[in-house]
């Protein structure tokens, strides 16, 4: 089991599940913006999340492993359901992870694009609108008796068409046995 | 349930009072206007699913609801960064008094930077707002020009939405200027940049060489005595620290900057006659104006 504490700002990516291709093989995610949790069966794994409360969103994942498991590829999909404004919004996304594994200390970077796009309702600009992010993270992590703990920094920007770049980024702590 | 249908109901009122309506207010530039002001916070969703939350500061009655007399221009308000939207409540209050309503995304951090478009996704959401029952229901007419106000690192973001998005008509520097991947020279509509001359945390040069990109009808205004921190209220030490000390009394100061404000938007917003011939004429009392 893995627990994310997280804080940042303006940005929803399937991070639990991110996690847990570390070892694990459930995960959650607490504060802001985003809280989920996630579970895996092999290469399949499935989370539930909310981000700051704008609406609820379920996500599928597909891990392919390769180079033995240290470079990973990440394939998610998934629904949300909308209340701040009412709507439906759509996620798909892919993941790149490398990661570096000595007896204490570990490393994941990884590279992502967690794009979604407002399906149905009032859109915030009156107009179907899409999210595509690209983010940049690096994950560290310790073995501290039983348990890893580590940090995590995201950077990264997001782009909405007809609109102005805006910047994106997450910091979080990681604890998981 | 009952906080999602919270959240996805427009503003609910009354606001909070910040200031009484007065009958015995003139309203001139650079003076506090008859209507009462109020404040009030709502959310909103950007970028298919963010949150982001939007102060708006409006007329109104001696109970904090809506005055009559709406619907009222929108002034979209940028604050500069890391100082709160609230520590400019001094200006969205004379402003809201004057009949403006004013819209503040709330930047996560204090850092307008960080979403450059939050100014328009507010912008809509009052407008959504102004048509659904609620606070604001008839506060402002969807589609009207508005204006955006920016201070500092907010003039920048404001200078990328003026840019990007036609509903911001005027712009206002506030002590700041436009980036320069921020290409201010292709836009012709008005614009204003005042700047205090005490000011030391603004480059004044830059500045200046901002304002001179600015292709549309502009004015340069330069408030003798005002600094930095002067924009706002509660400044900490760090924005003490790196301005220059105030040269007169505060209100006065303030007084002399929003006069050139108010008679910017109402030249534009309001098309007003007399504003209009006092931004030709260019005299504004301890302003140094340039064309």
């Amino acid at each position: 089991m893995i627990a994310l504490l997280l804080v940042g700002v303006a940005f929803a990516d399937p991070l639990a599940l991110r996690a847990t291709s570390l070892d694990g093989q459930a995960a959650g995610v607490l504060g802001l913006p985003l809280s989920s949790v996630g579970l895996w069966a092999e290469d399949w794994g499935l989370a539930v999340g909310s981000r700051e409360l704008t609406g609820l969103t379920v996500e599928g994942v597909r891990r392919m492993r390769r180079d033995a498991g240290q470079t990973e590829l990440q394939i998610h999909g998934g629904l949300g359901l909308l209340w701040l404004e009412p709507g439906l919004s759509g996620q798909l996304g892919l993941s790149l992870l490398r990661r570096e594994e000595s007896r204490h200390l570990g490393w994941t970077g990884s590279f992502s694009l967690p794009w979604s796009m407002r399906l149905l309702g009032a859109s915030p600009l009156d107009r179907p609108e899409v999210r595509l992010p690209v983010m940049v993270g690096n994950q560290l992590r310790f073995k501290i008796g039983e348990l890893h703990v580590g940090p995590l920094a995201e950077l990264g920007v997001v782009s909405v068409p007809g609109r102005p770049l805006s910047l994106a980024a997450q910091v979080g702590l990681t604890v998981g046995d | 349930m009952l906080l999602l249908l919270v959240l996805a109901c427009a503003p609910q009122g009354p606001g909070e009072l910040l200031l009484l309506p007065s009958s015995q207010r003139s309203g001139l530039p650079g003076e506090q206007g008859p209507y009462g002001a109020a404040w009030v916070r709502a959310s909103t969703t950007a970028r298919v699913d963010e949150r982001l939350g939007v102060e708006v500061v409006f007329p109104s009655d001696a109970d904090g609801w809506l005055a009559e007399g709406g619907p009222f221009p929108v002034v979209a308000f940028v604050q500069g960064g890391l100082v709160d939207v609230e520590q400019y409540r001094w200006l969205h209050t004379q402003l809201a008094s004057r009949g403006y309503l004013v819209v503040a995304a709330r930047h996560p951090g204090g850092l307008a930077m960080l979403a450059s478009d939050d100014s328009a996704i507010a912008l809509s959401a009052v407008e959504r707002w102004s048509e659904r029952e609620g606070l604001l229901q008839g506060a402002v007419s969807p589609g009207e020009p508005a204006a955006i106000l920016g201070h500092s690192l907010g003039g920048a973001v404001g200078a990328i939405e003026w840019v990007s998005d036609e509903r911001f008509q005027y712009l206002g520097l506030l002590a700041s200027f436009p980036a320069d991947f921020t290409p201010v020279e292709e836009v012709d509509r008005p614009a204003l940049s005042i700047v205090g001359s005490a000011d030391l945390v603004v480059d004044h040069a830059q500045v200046q060489a901002g304002y001179e990109r600015l292709a549309g009808p502009r004015l340069y205004g330069e408030v003798q005595g005002l600094n930095h921190h002067g924009w706002f209220d509660d400044p900490k030490a760090r924005d003490i620290e790196k301005d220059g000390p105030l040269k007169g009394d505060l209100e006065v100061l303030r007084a002399n900057a929003t006069r050139v404000v108010d008679t910017f938007l109402d030249a534009w917003l309001l098309q007003d006659q007399e504003a209009l011939n006092a931004l030709a004429t260019g005299e504004f009392e301890g302003v140094e104006v340039s064309p």
